[in-house]
């Protein structure tokens, strides 16, 4: 009774100080923390963004060992560079997830310069999203995947492909049997659509 | 600078979101975010439309390995770049596994007894002891408050402050309006509180840290984020 009673002053006095100048991202709040060399704030923000991340270091590295050793390089590089985090422009989880996919494809480069290998994922359908996803799925991501099915099927792909899967343009090109221009102009048109579809 | 990007620097910004280039131009574009705020901006307007893609990404548990060699990192960077013990994740550790392992209580008992066994006879007015934490978690700082010689120790186990902040302790009486303890500025202090500061001190009151700049709060309230609070009580 006593703690509960302490945990509640506690959190009408983090509101009461705090107001809306955080703002509704408790991520970009633990970075901010983690900033201050919060050591504490850094364990919560790996409790919750681990394995997310890690999520999408396997998707483009395929291999688990491979998609560890990127995701310890993420996290010493957001001890090292959280004070770059600046809220209200990305949301903290996206900022996160940037580092982590540079990080991730510089690896994939790294690992097959030049060379392509895609065969292991070359399912057409598999990034699509699954039924189930969509029922929980937030606005934003109905959204964007509404706007990704009114491009063409292959662009729709070479986006998803690109994106989540850490492809080059080469890759795109060589995966899709079309020539490297043909890759980075169909990428280029569907994200130029699909900034004029998420306008609307 | 120019004020806009012209469009090849438009497309670069969208196409270094995407990750669509080689490695060797990923690298550059990567140390322009990070250098021209323009650029930067463009990205992340590019990451926040892209982003959502990534909820159809599955979570998957990292093995426990990956923390312990990111915490072994990390704390040798923070050692090595500061002598500042609110920086050092070792004294962090050891401190969480001594509260993390006793009951408030205990602690209490131990801060009742960290400057020196009272002797004599039980005094009337009792000591007040409070822990900080931060929401849910092992206490940041611990407080005793010995009203017969109005002596306020604090033992800290804040990881705080970097060149630009200061965290600042407040006390706030039930029911009333925050008031500035002073800064905190080592692992352990006591503060001599004159006759007025406190009278603010009682049972239920609450203490609170805030995050400030330099030289403290500018307006005599807490203007930045509260990293931790607890609340007063009889030992």
């Amino acid at each position: 009774m006593i703690l509960q009673t302490h945990k509640l002053v506690g959190f009408f006095l983090l509101m009461y100080f705090t107001g809306p100048m955080n703002g509704p991202d408790p991520i970009a709040n633990l970075l901010s923390r983690v900033a201050l060399r919060e050591p504490l704030a850094f364990r919560q923000l790996y409790d919750q963004t681990s394995a997310k991340l890690f999520g999408i270091c396997l998707r483009i590295l395929n291999n688990r060992a491979d998609a560890e050793e990127a995701l310890q390089e993420v996290f010493v590089k957001i001890w090292n560079k959280a004070d770059m985090f600046q809220t209200g422009r990305a949301s903290g989880i996206a900022w996160m997830a940037m580092i982590t996919r540079n990080q991730a494809i510089d690896r994939l480069r790294a690992r097959k310069p030049g060379s392509v290998d895609i065969l292991e994922q070359s399912d057409l359908a598999d990034d699509k999203p699954s039924p189930e996803t969509n029922t929980i799925a937030s606005d934003e991501y109905r959204r964007l995947n509404n706007c990704l099915d009114e491009l063409k099927p292959q662009h729709a792909e070479a986006v998803r492909k690109t994106y989540l899967g850490g492809w080059s343009y080469q890759e795109t090109a060589d995966a899709l049997n079309i020539p490297l221009n043909t890759a980075k102009t169909w990428v280029r048109r569907s994200l130029g659509a699909l900034q004029d579809c998420m306008k609307r | 600078m120019t004020q806009e990007l012209n469009d090849n620097e438009k497309w670069l910004a969208a196409e270094f979101a995407m990750g669509a280039l080689d490695r060797e131009t990923m690298k550059q574009a990567e140390q322009r975010y990070e250098t021209d705020r323009l650029f930067r901006s463009a990205v992340d307007e590019w990451n926040n439309r892209l982003s959502p893609m990534l909820e159809g990404v599955a979570p998957i548990q990292p093995d426990a390995k990956v923390w312990d060699q990111i915490a072994g990192k990390t704390s040798q960077t923070s050692v090595s770049s500061s002598n500042n013990i609110w920086q050092s994740l070792n004294f962090w550790r050891g401190f969480s596994l001594i509260s993390g392992g006793l009951a408030t209580a205990a602690i209490a008992a131990l801060l009742y007894l960290f400057d020196g066994i009272q002797s004599g006879t039980p005094t009337i007015t009792q000591p007040l002891v409070a822990t900080l934490s931060a929401t849910g978690n092992a206490p940041t700082l611990l407080a005793r408050f010995d009203p017969e010689t109005n002596n306020l120790m604090l033992r800290a186990a804040l990881p705080g402050g970097d060149n630009t902040k200061v965290a600042e302790l407040w006390i706030i009486p039930e029911g009333g309006t925050p008031h500035s303890l002073g800064l905190l500025e080592s692992a352990d202090m006591m503060l001599s509180l004159d006759a007025e500061t406190s009278t603010l001190i009682n049972d239920g009151g609450t203490l609170a840290i805030s995050l400030e700049p330099m030289g403290g709060s500018p307006t005599g309230a807490p203007t930045g984020p509260v990293i931790a609070s607890g609340k007063l009580h009889k030992f």
